[in-house]
């Protein structure tokens, strides 16, 4: 060991002044207060959560860098939750107990990577972040980005990806001058599950088979929970139950560029391709994300669209099956989600306003073949209430910790939205927001979203009773003040206040909720939030 | 034997313009033609519809007929002692500290006859109890725990046991599992209503295929917005018109008080009545209960208890 020591510090000594060490991330803390939200709530609620992040980052000459990112305290709330003091008006020391009422660790490395370049091209390796457009899909959850709400969760993937720019390439293989074109493409593989902890069987698993892992006599469904310590040594080995999925970005980055009539703006876009597979359960599905953002002018416009589609026995949900019984295998789905978000507007130095509208696909019939619903990623926030909080608990109330897949976490949820926003920088620093969503069901199921007449036709399968008459899931308004002060605080004060309709089962829910003059169900949700960042 | 259908499908929903027939209070019969519904609510066709000949392994009842008695002999008529297991239903694991209140009159508004506040780490407790006869009893745990539904189960009668030691399991219902039942379904469970889950029986205690089941306040009347499904190969299935081979079936929404459970199956030329229970519905709860062919009370005596015992 001395001598690696002794043969290393030398290379340290030599040069010194080319590693560069950086430090990014940020401490934050939100304060929530929520009039209204349960059935029985005496007064108003509140709570404060934080979370530190922070992201270290060595860098050799640009040409090798290494990064990781811890979070700290992350969404914990504030207090002793965990009775560390036995008399609680003693308390003293804060446990790490988040609002699930989980205890957490104190920090906890979320990802670690490195990157370095090589003639053709830059790779990144290790568990890293994944971001693509708006983030509908895959969001990073870094930073501050959304006008109301806070980020929560982040898409992390333990990826090795290749990054080049085809067009420079091919000039220098030809020893033609770079064109300079901003054509980014990256080609990566993501490993998801090496061995899944829940053993999958399917519907074809034969106990007279030993090849199928299935013990005669044993009891299982189609999946069966087991412990680690059950794994035999060779958990590694099996590549049938592995899931993986190949990454293709085309990004085209293009600023100040010279557009079809002369203008000059920014345009930026691209396609991002998943290619998700596992051989077990016959998966093998495709996610085309297509992303475009063109600022020309004062002329904004920004949209992205994602279509998940393909083939998976994977899903094992009670009632996950064929209910024509014509096919085999009860457990095949076809999956075909759709997700979009769309603005468009105006912006200048004082002012930004923008039209929003938003999309994601339901499914109003989990049991069946056809797997058309999932919400869009939960770290895209639209608005403070409606998606964030109402629908969020509405979700895991019914789907329970049973279905946890399905829960909306407070993404966009079997709906569409429009969300017209208007931001005014009255001074530097300052800026206030101001937004207006008004939300429609896109397939009612009878149980998260109630069905009303109408919504289906007679030949689409539909819920087995109409119970609403609302044709929206409801509307809210939301208001933000936000402040940069002292270059690295970052203040925000946001409220929001937001009428559900009776398309929203409040009521079976444990959400406060009122009933009107015909007996029709609703409710009034009010918030007050409050976030004060240090960002280095 | 005329079948009238007067369902008008639109959206989705089956609605029905009130020339329904009903079951009622009677034995087992064959399709009524006495017209009773009235109003909006749901009518007898809309849930008793199916036209695919039942399946059973036996049949010992001929419908129309007074139901069938099975009477203990006196013998069997005894207190055994209880080795009691509270398991979770779906998952089939103990469920540490519930509570567990047995009636032994069968009649879950009594006083309990035995109440036990809190079973030990292993879901077990020991208490006395008859058998040969029904008896109900509720399982729950703490409300603030949030872990179980209320869960009660009525008509349910222990054989007879010759070393005088009853091992039985009492199921408990999660919240997660009376959550995600609907939601599978597409149903939105109303708390102040109950769930029943059942299996159709034949006269061998096998489950039934092509039963469906008919609930009413004992005059015919469904409760307006009941909903009942079937299963496959054991899973809900809102898709499911009738019971598969698994027998098994769920009515969400039931109201609470008194209700009537009938079973119906189509013989080839008309629907009959094969056996019925009635149970007593509270509030948020899951009720376990089975229909019995030829039997008009959900209780059916096991062979155990017919001839002398000890």
């Amino acid at each position: 060991m001395n001598l690696l020591l002794a043969l290393a510090l030398p290379a340290f000594a030599q040069a010194p002044d080319n590693w560069k060490f950086s430090l990014d991330g940020y401490y934050r803390a939100r304060v929530y207060r929520f009039d209204d939200l349960y059935a029985g709530q005496a007064k108003a609620g509140t709570y404060a959560t934080h979370r530190i992040r922070m992201q270290p980052g060595l860098n050799f000459e640009d040409r090798a860098k290494f990064f990781m990112m811890f979070d700290a305290l992350d969404d914990q709330a504030w207090g002793d939750n965990a009775s560390l003091a036995s008399t609680s008006l003693f308390a003293g020391d804060p446990s790490n107990t988040d609002m699930e009422g989980r205890e957490g660790s104190t920090i906890e490395l979320k990802r670690a990577w490195m990157e370095f370049k090589i003639p053709v091209g830059l790779f990144r390796i290790g568990r890293q972040g994944s971001n693509w457009g708006m983030g509908l899909l895959a969001n990073e959850g870094n930073g501050f980005d959304d006008n109301f709400g806070e980020n929560h969760g982040g898409s992390t993937y333990d990826r090795l990806v290749f990054a080049t720019r085809p067009i420079s390439v091919v000039a220098t293989l030809a020893k033609k001058k770079d064109p300079g074109i901003p054509l980014i493409f990256a080609v990566g593989v993501d490993r998801l599950v090496e061995d899944p902890l829940i053993q999958y069987y399917g519907t074809d698993c034969d106990p007279d088979d030993p090849e199928d892992g299935c013990e005669p006599d044993e009891e299982h469904g189609y999946t069966e929970d087991r412990d680690a310590e059950n794994r035999p040594d060779t958990w590694w080995v099996d590549t049938r139950d592995d899931v993986y999925e190949m990454v293709y970005v085309l990004r085209y980055a293009g600023e100040n560029t010279t557009l079809p009539g002369g203008r000059v703006g920014d345009l930026i876009g691209g396609i991002y391709i998943v290619n998700r597979l596992q051989d077990e359960s016959d998966s093998n599905v495709l996610i085309l994300d297509g992303y475009l953002k063109a600022e020309i002018g004062k002329l904004y416009a920004e949209g992205e669209v994602v279509n998940i589609r393909g083939k998976t026995r994977a899903i094992a949900l009670p009632g996950a099956y064929d209910p024509s019984g014509a096919v085999e295998d009860a457990l095949l789905k076809e999956a075909n989600i759709w997700g979009y978000v769309g603005r468009l507007g105006f912006q200048n130095k004082p002012l930004t306003a923008y039209l929003e509208t938003g999309y994601a696909s339901g499914d109003s019939k989990i049991a069946d073949q056809d797997f058309t619903g999932r919400p869009l990623h939960s770290d895209y926030n639209a608005g403070l209430l409606i998606y964030e909080e109402i629908l969020a608990r509405v979700t895991a109330d019914k789907w329970s910790d049973e279905a946890r897949g399905l829960w909306s976490n407070g993404g966009v949820y079997n709906s569409r939205y429009i969300f017209p926003t208007i931001k005014y920088r009255p001074l530097p620093n300052w800026e206030i927001i101001g937004g207006f969503l008004t939300a429609w069901p896109d397939k009612p199921d009878g149980s998260i979203i109630r069905c009303a007449e109408g919504d289906y036709g007679p030949e689409e399968a539909g819920c087995s009773q109409n119970t609403a008459t609302a044709s929206t899931l409801g509307w809210e308004a939301d208001l933000a003040l936000k402040y940069k002060f002292h270059e690295h605080i970052l203040f925000s004060l946001e409220s929001g206040y937001a009428h559900i309709t009776d398309r929203v089962p409040l009521s079976s829910s444990g959400l406060a909720y009122k009933t009107d003059d015909e007996g029709r169900e609703y409710g009034n949700f009010f918030t007050l939030q409050s976030r004060i960042a240090y960002e280095f | 034997m005329r079948v009238e259908r007067c369902i008008v499908a639109l959206s989705g929903l089956l609605l029905t313009v009130g020339c329904g027939d009903k079951g009622g209070a009677g034995p087992g019969g064959t399709n009524p033609t006495d017209s009773g519904a009235t109003g909006t609510g749901p009518a007898f066709e809309d849930f008793i519809n199916v036209d695919v000949v039942y399946t059973a392994t036996q049949m010992d009842y001929t419908p129309g007929t007074d139901w069938l008695t099975r009477t203990a002999d006196p013998s069997c008529l005894k207190d055994q002692t209880l080795d009691g297991l509270v398991s979770d239903f779906q998952e089939d694991e103990p469920v540490p500290g519930a509570s567990v209140e047995m009636y032994f009159n069968d009649d879950i508004d009594a006083a309990a006859d035995v109440s036990v506040d809190e079973v030990d780490s292993e879901g077990k407790f020991s208490a006395t109890a008859p058998v040969c006869k029904a008896i109900g009893y509720k399982t729950s745990t703490p409300v603030e725990w949030e872990e179980t539904k209320d869960t009660y189960e009525v008509h349910q009668v222990w054989g007879y046991e010759a070393d005088g030691v009853l091992s039985e399991t009492l199921n408990s219902v999660s919240i997660a599992t009376a959550s995600i039942i609907p939601a599978v379904l597409g149903v939105e469970w109303d708390p102040s209503t109950g769930i029943i889950a059942g299996t159709a029986y034949d006269s061998a205690e096998e489950p039934i295929t092509g039963a469906q089941v008919f609930i009413h306040d004992g005059t015919g009347k469904a409760p307006p917005l009941v909903s009942i499904f079937y299963f496959i190969s054991s899973f809900p299935n809102a898709s499911q018109p009738y019971s598969s081979e698994d027998g098994l079936w769920v009515a969400v929404n039931v109201p609470v008080g008194t209700w009537t459970a009938e079973m119906w199956v189509w013989d080839g030329t008309q629907h009959v009545k094969l056996g019925q229970t009635v149970l007593n519905i509270k509030p948020d709860s899951v009720n376990i209960s089975n229909i019995f062919t030829g039997f008009g009370d959900g209780i059916r005596l096991p062979d155990s208890c017919l001839s002398v015992c000890g």
